[in-house]
């Protein structure tokens, strides 16, 4: 479970995230909506222990920046992190040894579900953006973690790509997993949140429970994103 | 009247970047900081200068920097084998090359750019004038015309560079014929000098001098060239001005023509090199590290071993590998041949001055390897390990590069010298101590100023944090020396405590600052 308290995250006089709360329980997939510039790579980062700030964050009780907290965690960058100089396969290696863990087999699976098996020896500065987008994914879930946070997930990713991702998350929320996704494209998402939140200036604007768990059908979530964040632009 | 494309895109660049020295103040503080050391440093040198000095022959100048030239004129060309080298940034390319402009016009703005650009890497030699004045009397114009021919070497290497890329890039026959020539040069006069050398070794550095000033070596294209004018200007050898001149003039409308008029359509050729520059430069302004080598030879794969945060180690041995072209980076050569001129120049003061002054050099030139690299990937935050762990694994696998570098460099100056091997150990172990403090200072300014980008800052903390932490290693070797405690030679005892004090500091505040991971920002 994850629980995000009163988080405030300034760059010099500039207020990314401006004291926010939410928490994610296991078996859920929440998401951050919002414009770019809104503050959701930022609340992601501090989240995933890149950044300094003001509050607290607790992966299943533990302290974000804690050895225990960092065992639990699963991060996907906006941009890909992928070493130049290491095969595809390496960099899985890399990642099962530094979190000590053996599972050839899985490693094995995820290339192969991500179509990058038969790439396996090529350097990771070979590969395409998508490709290495791929990577990334594949080294936040090869040490199987608890929570995984997703920073834009889907950008640069082919058709079939998305589809496996999204099927993915089904398999981790099944799994009783804690997930939560950055995106700002919201057709993506239309059919598998459990929550959403609408951010905007580094705040949340609203908060939304999937139609099918909370029963208000009344406006769509792309209807809520657009009247929140076109009034904003409005008034400003 | 409306100026042309071209002149108007120049005097704008020339304006804006005026411009922007007003609007960002830290970087007016650093060119001025930049000049006042220079100031500084013309100031100091005067003072120890009188009508009763004698300077040392200026042939030993001239032969050095001949020396410099050439092989800045070598590195630089020999990129023309690998990836080229390009002197468009990519706005040029995307708006420039698609214009209805000439492309011979296009390449003249390209030339006229990269001037600018090769007068300002050899700033450095600027900071040279203290010890150039004291010991050869140079003045400050001599020393702008010791700079001028550096740039005119760095440019004339960039153009053959390009040629060399153009015309072989695409065919393998020719590049084999141009490797040959081109290596086939350097071979020849390496083997000719080392054949000198030998027929006299109980006056090395003497013949090295002979050799520098010697009419075959003014005749080596490029560097030889221009190494032959300064000789002559600061020897008052007109007929080496002329010749050093008309060679080089030529050499230059040659290769603009051969790239002008031979092919038209060079721009093929410096789009990859410019998309490569441009995510390098983004790659940097964005706080990252980029790759830069071109083709990896992948080898035998795997990690093999490591668990934990020593698997950071035997990834960056393995990333090592791949990366290696040679053993040293090229700046890492460049600094090594001025400690060794330096070090030819000042034999008579001993090894003190000598040691202070590529430490000096050292400071400038240590890098963290690849800690800074992973600083920019998330991954060293992520792993659940210790952050002291991480860091101690992350620094250690450029033990091997430090030694190599400080083996080279103790064993040529031994030559220099005279030093016997314990003297070369004791001072190899003390330059391995100021690389662990220089990385150590590092860590500290990524503590302190994990989240500020102003380089500037991070220039003055750094250098004033190194000084803070020699100091103890030098005022206890100080005293070691004036008590006349002498084991096997006048240097081990003083040099082992500095190395003693290095480490201890070092290791000191590499711990202090252990928990750097919880504190730094990913950039």
């Amino acid at each position: 479970m994850l629980e995000v308290l009163n988080v405030t995250k300034k760059y010099g006089k500039v207020v990314a995230n401006d004291d926010i709360s939410f928490s994610v329980n296991g078996g859920q997939i929440a998401i951050l909506l919002g414009p770019n510039g809104a503050g959701k790579s930022t609340i992601i980062k501090c989240i995933s222990g890149l950044l300094r700030f003001k509050g607290e964050i607790k992966l299943d009780g533990y302290d974000n920046k804690s050895i225990e907290a960092k065992r639990l965690l699963g991060y996907v960058p906006e941009v890909p992190a992928v070493y130049d100089l290491l095969t595809v396969e390496e960099h899985l290696e890399f990642i099962a040894r530094a979190y000590r863990i053996k599972d050839d087999e899985y490693e094995r699976s995820l290339l192969e579900r991500f179509e990058l098996w038969d790439k396996k020896s090529k350097l990771g500065k070979e590969l395409s953006k998508g490709m290495q987008q791929k990577l990334s994914i594949c080294c936040a879930l090869v040490h199987k973690p608890e929570v995984i946070v997703f920073d834009e997930p889907l950008v640069g990713l082919d058709p079939h790509a998305i589809k496996v991702i999204k099927a993915i998350f089904q398999e981790l929320k099944q799994d009783g997993r804690t997930i939560l996704i950055s995106t700002h494209m919201i057709d993506s998402v239309e059919d598998y949140w459990d929550v959403a939140h609408i951010m905007m200036d580094g705040k949340f604007a609203a908060t939304k429970l999937n139609e099918s768990v909370s029963g208000d059908d009344k406006e769509s979530l792309e209807e809520l994103f657009f009247r929140i964040t076109e009034k904003k632009s409005e008034e400003a | 009247m409306k100026k042309n494309a071209i002149t108007y895109l120049l005097a704008i660049k020339l304006k804006n970047n005026i411009k922007e020295l007003f609007k960002k103040p830290a970087r007016l503080i650093y060119a001025v900081i930049m000049i006042a050391l220079i100031v500084v440093t013309a100031i100091s040198g005067k003072k120890r200068v009188d009508e009763n000095t004698v300077f040392r022959d200026p042939r030993e100048l001239t032969a050095g920097l001949t020396a410099l030239y050439i092989i800045m004129f070598s590195l630089i060309a020999y990129n023309g084998f690998k990836s080229g080298a390009t002197m468009f940034k990519m706005p040029d390319v995307n708006l420039l090359f698609t214009s209805p402009i000439h492309p011979r016009r296009v390449l003249f703005y390209g030339l006229f750019q990269q001037l600018g650009t090769s007068l300002l890497l050899g700033v450095f030699i600027l900071y040279q004038y203290s010890w150039l004045h004291i010991l050869y009397g140079i003045n400050f114009l001599q020393l702008i015309i010791i700079l001028l021919g550096y740039s005119l070497s760095v440019f004339v290497a960039q153009l053959t560079a390009m040629v060399i890329y153009s015309f072989t890039s695409y065919d393998d026959k020719k590049k084999r014929i141009a490797a040959v020539i081109f290596f086939g040069i350097i071979i020849a006069y390496a083997i000719g000098l080392v054949i000198f050398l030998l027929k006299d070794m109980d006056n090395v550095v003497t013949n090295l001098v002979t050799a520098g000033n010697s009419i075959l070596l003014r005749l080596m294209p490029g560097g030889g060239w221009i190494g032959g004018i300064l000789n002559g200007i600061l020897l008052k050898d007109i007929s080496a001005i002329l010749l050093g001149s008309v060679l080089t003039v030529a050499y230059i409308a040659g290769m603009t023509i051969l790239l002008s008029y031979a092919k038209q359509d060079y721009y093929e050729d410096v789009l990859k090199t410019s998309e490569e520059q441009f995510s390098l430069a983004s790659a940097q302004k964005e706080g990252k590290i980029m790759e830069t080598t071109g083709k990896v030879k992948v080898g035998k794969t795997g990690l093999s071993k490591g668990e934990g945060a020593s698997a950071f180690y035997y990834k960056h041995k393995l990333e090592e590998r791949r990366a290696r072209r040679f053993i040293l980076e090229p700046a890492g050569i460049v600094f090594m041949i001025v400690s060794i001129i330096f070090a030819v120049f000042m034999r008579e003061y001993g090894i003190g001055p000598i040691f202070a002054y590529t430490t000096y050099m050292q400071m400038i030139s240590v890098k963290m390897g690849r800690f800074s690299k992973e600083l920019g990937k998330p991954y060293i935050y992520l792993v659940p390990e210790t952050s002291f762990k991480k860091i101690l694994y992350n620094i250690a696998q450029s033990f091997a590069g430090f030694l190599v570098e400080a083996a080279i460099l103790y064993i040529a100056l031994a030559f220099i010298l005279k030093l016997t091997p314990f003297d070369v150990v004791v001072l190899i172990l003390a330059r391995l101590s100021f690389s662990y403090l220089c990385t150590a200072c590092n860590i500290l300014i990524q503590r302190v100023f994990g989240t500020i980008s102003s380089r500037v800052l991070i220039y003055v903390f750094y250098f004033l944090s190194v000084a803070v932490m020699a100091a103890p290693g030098a005022v206890v070797a100080l005293l070691i020396d004036n008590t006349g405690w002498i084991l096997l030679s006048d240097y081990i005892l003083p040099f082992l405590a500095i190395t003693v004090c290095n480490v201890l500091l070092s290791l000191l505040l590499i711990y202090l600052c252990r928990d750097v991971l919880k504190y730094a920002e990913l950039k």
